[in-house]
């Protein structure tokens, strides 16, 4: 079995009660796919993406990568061949190293990727000419770019690890309006041409809506919908996925005020699974 | 609650004209605004981070860092605020013109009740008792959907989800029956079915109450929801203003153009991945 798989993962963070963020998700992405998870704060999204990369450790269930179980991240470094599975994060801000060149950033994804095997690899201006940026930045630190800059280049550095398996937890929600598409689309341009899937996690459904090939909506931690990204969107059959879609405002100019779900409404979680 | 000084809808109410902001050594924040803030209209302020929309939405409330100095002229009512003091100024802010801020988790106080944060400055402002501050505040918690408006009174905003303390934070705004209520990004911090409910009581508040509302957003979507005028800035300035419609489906500037085709679900805006591609490819193409 190539790409992602996750099977009946179950996460619970400990207090009292104990928080069950994730509640039997089974996911799978396969490589060239990108998937993408929508779902409301606290639906579980961000946790599953963090067990996904060994953040989290799994309460029940398993988490595999190309057949190898993703082990939960320690001290010591771990196997190379989960290197093949990178994060882009939600906040360029804290997600690089303000005090390292941004070229040596994207140098450590390269190193990682040349630890697997031993071939040249594109030299750090080659990943920023890839992602938009002057090739001359590399020699730049981080404070010098903008947000949609800096995203740019946390992507050029999971990128340049040359990951089987791209993750972006909420990866456009810090950047303006206008470039959100554009990195969106960025992302999956590369991460297709590189052969690796993409897990795109992100509130914002109408981005989800264009860059995924299939689409996961989550909610209190199980997924309540699945299918090809079209279908869902077009035809959503769970009632929450209705109302999340029908709360999304169109910038069309027409005034029209999004339906408003009641406050304390609950909705059944047998999930809707398109064909 | 009482009916007080409702302004008739249609009457300009805040008049901004020429606001000019300078920064430390010089540097120009805000080159020339002017904007027309209307009784029962909702005028959304779009633009990017750094554009001048929140600069806008604090010289309006008096609340720029000293060390900016702003140029131009507010008038509210006729009334000059740009050059009034402290001690004016606090007979304005709060009272006429309120403001809702965008994290509502930060902008209520956490060890003060509800009760204690939305009739507090009531009291200061319109010399009114305790009982019948009270009595104005839950029937305003319930005016925003707020459930047990009086329970909610002895609770404290932890014990309320993120939607319903930005709605105790509009009631908060509301106490002194304010001619004008600012709104920075209120919705940007919630999820968007909570949003909707939101937007849907700014509607209904600038609808019923007469309240003439500066929405400030990054996002084009919500503008297009709730607002009646629409002006987008870029850099410090102005770039296109004008009734909704127009804005989005024919707008004059170049700006706002690149802006709306970067928008999935505008009129004229990325629907396909092809689109993306194509939007991807133009910003390639600048580079080369």
């Amino acid at each position: 079995m190539t790409g992602l798989t996750v099977t009946d993962l179950r996460v619970v963070y400990p207090g009292r009660p104990p928080v069950v963020a994730v509640d039997g998700v089974s996911i799978e992405v396969a490589p060239g796919e990108v998937v993408g998870l929508v779902g409301e704060s606290g639906c579980g999204k961000s946790t599953l993406a963090r067990a996904v990369c060994g953040l989290v450790a799994p309460a029940e269930g398993s988490v595999e990568f190309d057949g190898e179980p993703v082990t939960p991240l320690g001290l010591r470094r771990r196997s190379p061949g989960l290197t093949r599975v990178q994060m882009v994060f939600q906040d360029p801000y804290s997600s690089l190293h303000p005090r390292r060149r941004v070229g040596a950033q994207i140098a450590d994804g390269t190193r990682a990727a040349a630890r697997l095997s031993g071939a040249d690899r594109p030299a750090p201006a080659e990943w920023l000419e890839r992602v938009g940026l002057d090739p001359g930045a590399a020699r730049r630190y981080p404070h010098e770019f903008s947000g949609g800059q800096r995203q740019r280049i946390a992507i050029a550095r999971a990128l340049a690890a040359e990951p089987g398996l791209l993750v972006g937890d909420e990866p456009i929600s810090s950047l303006d309006a206008s470039t959100q598409a554009t990195v969106a689309g960025l992302m999956r341009e590369l991460t297709v041409a590189a052969g690796a899937g993409l897990l795109f996690i992100s509130h914002d459904l109408s981005v989800v809506r264009l860059v995924a090939d299939r689409m996961v909506v989550m909610y209190r931690g199980r997924i309540v919908e699945s299918g090809p990204t079209a279908q869902v969107w077009n035809g959503p059959r769970h009632p929450y996925t209705q109302a999340l879609l029908g709360a999304v405002p169109l910038p069309d100019g027409l005034g029209t005020l999004p339906a408003a779900p009641p406050d304390d409404v609950e909705y059944p979680l047998e999930p809707v699974l398109h064909q | 609650m009482t009916e007080a000084r409702r302004t008739i809808a249609g009457t300009t109410v805040l008049e901004i004209a020429d606001l000019r902001i300078l920064g430390p050594g010089g540097r120009e924040i805000l080159r020339g605004i002017d904007l027309h803030l209307v009784a029962g209209r909702i005028q959304g302020l779009a633009g990017e981070s750094g554009s001048g929309k929140t600069m806008t939405a604090l010289a309006s409330l008096g609340l720029l860092p000293t060390t900016l100095r702003a140029s131009g002229s507010i008038r509210l009512l006729g009334d000059e605020l740009l050059g009034m003091r402290a001690r004016q100024w606090n007979q304005v802010r709060g009272r006429r013109i309120a403001m809702v801020f965008q994290d509502p988790s930060t902008s209520l106080h956490p060890m003060l009740s509800i009760g204690a944060q939305l009739t507090d400055h009531a009291r200061i402002h319109l010399r009114i008792g305790r009982a019948e501050a009270r009595d104005r505040a839950a029937g305003l918690l319930a005016r925003v959907r707020v459930p047990d408006p009086e329970g909610a009174l002895r609770r404290y905003p932890h014990q309320f989800s993120g939607g319903q303390r930005q709605r105790i934070a509009i009631a908060c705004a509301l106490m002194c029956e304010p001619e004008v209520l600012i709104a920075d990004e209120p919705t940007t911090a919630l999820d968007v079915t909570v949003q909707a409910g939101v937007l849907r009581l700014l509607r209904g508040l600038a609808d019923e109450l007469g309240l003439a509302v500066l929405l400030v957003t990054h996002d084009l979507g919500v503008m297009s929801a709730v607002a009646d005028d629409v002006a987008v800035m870029r850099a410090g300035r102005v770039e296109e203003s004008g009734e909704r419609h127009q804005v989005f489906t024919a707008p004059r500037s170049d700006y706002t153009r690149a802006l709306l085709a970067a928008l999935p679900g505008s009129a004229e805006g990325v629907e396909t991945l092809d689109d993306v591609r194509a939007l991807v490819a133009q910003e390639q193409g600048k580079l080369a």
